[in-house]
């Protein structure tokens, strides 16, 4: 049984040159995001990392429709949801759902943890009161929370078993797209493991579209399918989850990878160090966007914008001067040394 | 910078005397209607001296924010310190009046809380609680404290620091919010900086130059870094604390935990670290489920998930020197030795 029609692309969930603005203090624009494509298949994991402040949040709340375009269109099985009041929206929310990043503030403060996790499936009638409550008290303890949870506050609760509320509300109604925002930034890994089987679980199963953001690139390579990096409000390399971190071509995505930490003492000796200051989104550079801090930057990049090219089938850069960065220090290294300690 | 008013040394702090901070046996509880309190902190000692950083890691749910907020005075009710001691300076601080506190907080101790929306009032802007805080502790003018605030958020590399001071809460990235409590924390230098996550909304070019600013701090200020990211500890600590359901059942050097874990579950924690090798259908979660308030375990808390486990597990096991540092497990792992 299949009861999605993806788009020609094969997408569930697609934005086509997505572009949101606010307004900044004195009424000049604040550019979140500024024509950004971006599109999830049914059963794929699209990972969205890049710059904090580069519009990651924006591109997920406008995608939920939380947030109005400037312009593009977002398309979510087959319909054009661009324009679509709150009414129109209902019956589509169930089938597409969404963990924010902060759940201190998106969990009803005054609610129960059971009324919270509840309230998808009464608004969408999923059953009788005993199915409902049988419901939350699986979801709860697939997320790893103590049997009382359901009957307590969220300000009972610590950071990382906040999150894990949030995940088992989005999870209430089984989805067939899930948007989730930084949604094991807050718990130990070992709970951070358990939380990725379960969601990796349920889209074998469900065949879910899951767009994730993520800061930690490991994790993210680890779940995506494919991989999209933006830069002040735009993507600025794309590809598949192995490409991207084995073979990164823009400098921005190599000085990324350069500065994630190891748990390794004196792991960090080769760490690439971005001069000049981070970028603002209401006054944005000339030329390419990244070119202020970029290691490479010629003088073409101070006055050309480079646009998102597709330099292979499905690997896209935005720069004239891709893959000149030197590769970032072998982040596999450490790795190979320990399994060839361990392995004896 | 000069406009910064220089603080009288609180108290001696050479190397060898008084530590900065000192935590005695600390115990945080919870009452629950119709049962048994819950001990959201079960008896944790440490101490700090002098530029020194110490990472508290472990179970999401294990007390570290808990331990954190117990520092500044501020367990949030019903919860209660109900034994233990705190001293900072050298001066006893869990017993003090609401005034007294108020001081000690951002003069004594800044700190980067988890939740954001403690830390930050979110119906006036950034750059008016940056300034009431700075004039809350330094005599300066109103115009000095716009151009403290003003740097505050400049070092924490905030664009358009200028602009964002009038930014409202809600108007910020995660990541942005978050740096705006960092600035907040060390805006009246602090002797000891208590970060609480925060580095969890921060990509990795960023949380490199939050790590240099905290390390830059570290000539005058003391810093405990509670994280769960392995890599951060590994790029600024000094010692490391691992936490397992209220206790710290592991503490040492970050060079000899990470590579040496002698606590089952710390080895446990370090195997569930995502690397970047080739992409696996699962990642390694330790086992089982963390203890419940419900579970009344009179053993050792991680005995039902730890594949080590010997009937001795029913017993506590107290925290021994093994190898000069503390971990209390009846049947300790080989460490780097093995
Ligand atoms: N409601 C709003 N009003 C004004 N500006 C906003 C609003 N929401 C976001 N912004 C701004 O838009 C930009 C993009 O923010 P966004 O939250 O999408 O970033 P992000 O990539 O998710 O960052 P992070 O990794 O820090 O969470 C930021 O400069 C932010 O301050
Ligand atoms: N108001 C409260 N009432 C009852 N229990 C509480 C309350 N606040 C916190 N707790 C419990 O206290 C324990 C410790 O919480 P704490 O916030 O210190 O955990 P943590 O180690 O910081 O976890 P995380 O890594 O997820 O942030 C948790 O198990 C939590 O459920
Ligand atoms: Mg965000
Ligand atoms: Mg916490």
């Amino acid at each position: 049984m299949n009861d999605t029609t993806p788009s020609s692309n094969g997408y569930l969930l697609e934005a086509v040159d997505l572009k949101v603005t606010f307004r900044a203090p004195g009424g000049r624009k604040l550019h979140a995001v500024d024509t950004i494509s971006i599109g999830v298949r049914p059963g794929e994991t699209v990972g969205l990392v890049g710059e904090s402040g580069s519009g990651k949040s924006t591109v997920a709340l406008t995608l939920m429709r939380a947030h109005e375009p400037e312009g593009g269109t977002i398309v979510f099985d087959g319909q054009d949801i661009t324009h679509f009041n709150e009414r129109r929206l209902k019956p589509i929310r169930p089938r597409l759902q969404m963990v924010f990043q902060d759940p201190y503030s998106s969990l009803d403060p005054r609610m129960t943890v059971r009324r919270i996790v509840a309230e998808p499936l009464k608004a969408h009638r999923f059953g009788t009161r005993v199915q409902i409550n049988k419901r939350v008290d699986d979801l709860l303890e697939q997320v790893g929370l103590p049997p009382d949870a359901a009957e307590r506050l969220p300000a009972q609760f610590s950071g990382g078993q906040r999150q894990r509320i949030a995940i088992a509300r989005s999870l209430a109604l089984e989805p067939k797209a899930l948007i989730a925002d930084e949604p094991v930034s807050a718990l130990d890994v070992s709970i951070q493991a358990q939380i990725i089987n379960l969601l990796r679980n349920l889209q074998d199963r469900l065949n879910i579209a899951f767009l994730v953001i993520a800061h930690d690139l490991a994790l993210i390579h680890q779940i995506s399918d494919r991989i999209v990096v933006m830069y002040l409000g735009e993507a600025v390399e794309e590809g598949t989850a192995d490409d991207v971190v084995g073979r990164p071509q823009h400098p921005y995505t190599v000085a990324l990878l350069s500065a994630t930490p190891v748990p390794v003492v004196g792991g960090d000796a080769e760490r690439i160090v971005l001069t000049g200051d981070p970028p603002s989104p209401i006054n944005r550079p000339n030329g390419c966007r990244f070119h202020p801090r970029c290691p490479v930057a010629r003088d073409r990049c101070r006055t050309d914008k480079p646009p998102l090219v597709e330099i292979e089938p499905g690997r896209k850069v935005a720069c004239f001067y891709s893959g000149e960065m030197p590769p970032p220090r072998d982040l596999w290294a450490h790795e190979k040394e320990e399994s060839a300690s361990t392995g004896d | 910078m000069s406009m910064v008013a220089e603080k009288e040394s609180t108290a001696s702090n050479d190397a060898a005397g008084t530590p900065i901070l000192s935590v005695r046996d600390l115990v945080v509880e919870f009452p629950r209607p119709n049962n048994t309190p819950f001990r959201a902190v079960n008896g944790v000692s440490f101490e700090l001296r002098q530029g020194e950083t110490l990472g508290i890691v472990g179970e999401s749910g294990s007390g570290k924010t808990m331990i954190a907020l117990s520092i500044l005075g501020i367990v949030p009710l019903p919860g209660r310190i109900i034994e233990g001691s705190i001293t900072l300076l050298g001066k006893r601080i869990d017993n003090l009046s609401l005034a007294e506190l108020q001081k000690v907080r951002g003069n004594d101790v800044g700190i980067v809380f988890q939740d954001p929306m403690t830390g930050l009032n979110p119906v006036r802007n950034v750059g008016s609680q940056l300034k009431e805080s700075v004039r809350r502790h330094q005599h300066v003018s109103a115009a000095e404290a716009t151009e403290i605030a003003f740097h505050a958020l400049d070092d924490v590399g905030i664009p358009a620091a200028r602009d964002r001071l009038k930014a409202y809460p809600h108007e910020l990235s995660g990541g942005l919010r978050q740096r705006v409590m960092i600035a907040l924390a060390l805006i009246n230098h602090p002797d000891l900086i208590v970060a609480d996550e925060p580095t969890t909304a921060l990509d990795s070019t960023i949380q490199a130059q939050i790590l240099d600013l905290l390390r830059a701090r570290l000539d005058k200020s003391t810093i405990i870094m509670i994280t769960h990211d392995l890599g951060v500890a590994a790029e600024i600590c000094d010692r490391i604390s691992v936490m397992y359901a209220g206790r710290m059942v592991e503490t040492g050097s970050i060079a000899d935990v990470l590579s040496g874990p002698r606590h089952p579950y710390t080895e446990g924690l370090l195997a569930a670290v995502p690397k970047f090798d080739v992409r696996r259908p699962t990642l390694v979660p330790i086992p089982g489920q963390p203890p419940t308030a419900d579970d009344a375990i009179t053993g050792c808390s991680f005995a039902p998930r730890c594949t080590h486990a010997q009937s001795k597990c029913n017993e506590r096991p107290e925290l021994e020197l093994i190898d000069g540092r503390p971990v209390s497990c009846w049947f300790p792992r080989p460490g780097a030795a093995g």
